[in-house]
């Protein structure tokens, strides 16, 4: 039992970051942190394939695992000839030190309070029990009958049998390496998506920006106390939420891309894939993005450019996919979204003063944004920020989501349960799934803080001129 | 003329600095101040968990409500028959922790299909100890087929 906790725990992120680096760009941290989430998503699809072949059976999946990891790190091996060295890591500042201890600060508080939580609530919240370790639960202990709870609907009260697998067959994955159910396993994938998260943010703002501008953007993120809750409730989330941030970077990656452009586009795809394959709302998302990005070329007329990058976005979105249409033609129930008759939905959506409640609720749930505002107008826009096609995609993605879930509330919740109920439980979680992807855009927006030659200039050396200061 | 364009640069260079500190600050505040409040207030948002439900305390050793429902219930597992639809039936006042606490049941029990009813034959008990489980069953004609003595109860219909 012991040594099983090595394979269930390695290859994910292993595979992870075979598949990413093949695909890749970017720093070896950046390509680590997104590893260990689209790894532990990409088991979750192999795990799924011996699921629709009649039930977890403990050794299938584990050789088509080993296959996976067998051909990806083959891939890699091949890929890594074409790599491109990395640029020089630049010298560490005062002001670097100083939000890398604030930022390490915010991280030990929220381990303490992660491991505390854990510890005191191991199964989660709600959505833990009703929905996603419930089928981890079903899919083991059923075996092949792991499907018979879809039959009966009631059982799954508010959250049918048309939810993507990812979570819970991570969950299932772990569990069946180990050979029994512990609850552990579900509170260590939790935070492996909450770093993966961090650590893309981070990474990719350091890289793409300022290290200093990546610290605050992370310790925003692990300061967030809602986020840091709902990863310990064990949701999927947080998972969402990582995937949606590494479209988004590698979009910008993509834009950035000196010489070889398919590749960033591919990740960007299997990104895209994955938060599919993670929750339904990934396919809001997914609409979001691609209407943002058609038109931002169009804008430009960039026709050729948008058919090319497409081909490629759409060969990585292909595999997580092809998963989520298998689950949802062979074995998802109807969603319950859509239950409701379409006139009662217009009255709904012709209702001003639901219109009202709900953008009043989800404005009070966006409690740090007084802050971010402030930073936005004593650092300034950097200049050019919103020429950059994935900044502004990624920005047009993240608000166009954003209203996306707005319109559902307004139109969705279901007339049998009062709309603040609705609000109460669900807003602040789908504002939550964006928040890495709004930080990630908002901190490429803003210009990076550079306190050092202002400080040298306001207190006695020579000034530089604004042009040195804010050079990029 | 040099020096008036010197200290205006300077002052320029002043100014742009407070402009950064504060900016940096107000996001380095915000981010202290929610870390420190919840790590004063770690379980603010699962406090609901804390009791078996309003006014009632969990069991000495049980740690939170999913904890204690989940190892209570699941002790009728091994008594269940394979893909058995069981009903639910339960003694607690409050409506919402009556509902949560089905929901733990039905993932305690999985993959039995726990319904919110009593309609199936086989019915499982959660009890609070409001009432006697062998009483419920007199009332309602049941038998009692397994009391773990916990709260966790499984009843079978019988024919009258």
């Amino acid at each position: 039992m012991t040594l099983a906790w090595l394979p269930a725990l390695v290859v994910p992120p292993v595979l992870g970051f075979f598949v990413v680096s093949a695909l890749g760009n970017g720093s070896r941290w950046y390509r680590i942190f997104l590893g260990v989430g689209s790894g532990l998503a990409l088991t979750s699809c192999t795990a799924y394939i011996d699921l629709a072949d009649g039930g977890i059976t403990g050794s299938t999946f584990i050789w088509l695992e080993s296959a996976a990891l067998i051909g990806a790190a083959a891939w890699w091996f091949v890929a890594r000839r074409q790599e491109r060295p990395t640029p020089p890591i630049p010298p560490w500042r005062t002001q670097d030190y100083i939000l890398g201890a604030v930022f390490v600060l915010v991280v030990l508080m929220a381990v303490y309070v992660f491991v505390r939580l854990s510890i005191t609530y191991p199964h989660g919240e709600w959505d833990a029990w009703n929905n996603w370790n419930h089928r981890a639960r079903y899919i083991l202990r059923a075996g092949e009958h792991w499907n018979y709870g879809a039959t009966h609907l009631e059982t799954l009260r508010f959250h049918p049998f048309d939810y993507p697998m990812m979570l819970s067959l991570s969950v299932a994955r772990m569990w069946s390496w180990l050979g029994r159910e512990t609850v552990l396993a579900p509170i260590f994938i939790a935070p492996l998506f909450t770093l993966a998260a961090v650590g893309v943010l981070f990474t990719a703002l350091k890289d793409l920006t300022d290290r200093s501008q990546a610290f605050i953007a992370a310790g925003l993120l692990v300061g967030t106390r809602y986020y840091i809750n709902i990863a310990t409730a064990q949701y999927s989330d947080i998972a969402l939420g990582f995937m949606y941030t590494a479209v988004l970077i590698q979009l910008v990656r993509f834009d950035r891309a000196a010489l070889d452009r398919r590749k960033p586009a591919a990740l960007a795809g299997l990104m895209c894939g994955l938060a599919i394959w993670t929750k339904n709302e990934g396919l809001v998302f997914l609409v979001c993005l691609i209407a943002a990005r058609v038109l931002v070329r169009l804008f430009r007329m960039e026709w050729r450019e948008l058919i090319k990058e497409a081909g490629w976005f759409l060969v990585g979105l292909a595999p997580a996919a092809a998963v989520t249409i298998h689950f949802k033609l062979v074995f998802a129930t109807g969603s319950h979204h859509f239950q409701e008759p379409l006139g009662l939905i217009l009255t709904k959506f012709l209702d001003l003063a639901r219109h009202k409640e709900v953008a009043l609720y989800m404005l009070s749930e966006m409690g740090p944004l007084w802050a971010m505002a402030i930073y936005l107008v004593l650092l300034r826009p950097r200049p050019g920020a919103l020429k950059e096609r994935g900044v502004t995609t990624g920005l047009l993605a993240v608000l166009g989501t954003l209203i996306a879930y707005y319109l559902q509330f307004v139109m969705l919740a279901p007339q049998t349960v009062s709309l603040h109920w609705y609000l109460a439980v669900n807003s602040n979680r789908l504002i939550i799934q964006l928040w890495p992807a709004g930080l990630f855009v908002f901190f490429m927006i803003v210009r990076a803080p550079e306190f050092g030659p202002l400080y040298r200039a306001g207190f006695g050396a020579s000034a530089p001129t604004r042009e040195e200061t804010y050079a990029d | 003329m040099y020096g008036v364009s010197r200290l205006s640069s300077t002052a320029r260079a002043k100014i742009d600095l407070i402009r950064i500190v504060f900016g940096v600050g107000a996001l380095i505040v915000l981010a202290l101040f929610e870390s420190v409040k919840f790590v004063v207030e770690w379980d603010h948002f699962r406090h609901w968990q804390n009791v078996a439900e309003p006014g009632r305390a969990l069991r000495p050793g049980e740690k939170s409500l999913a904890n204690a429902v989940d190892g209570r219930m699941s002790k009728l597992r091994p008594f269940l028959p394979e893909r058995a639809v069981v009903g639910y039936l339960s003694d607690l006042k409050s409506d919402a922790y009556q509902e949560a606490r089905w929901v733990i049941t039905k993932y305690a029990l999985s993959p039995a299909i726990v319904l919110y009813n009593t309609q199936p034959e086989l019915i499982v008990g959660d009890f609070e100890g409001y009432l006697d489980p062998e009483t419920v069953a007199r009332e309602r004609g049941y038998i009692v087929v397994k009391d773990m003595g916990n709260g966790a109860v499984l009843f079978k219909k019988v024919d009258r």
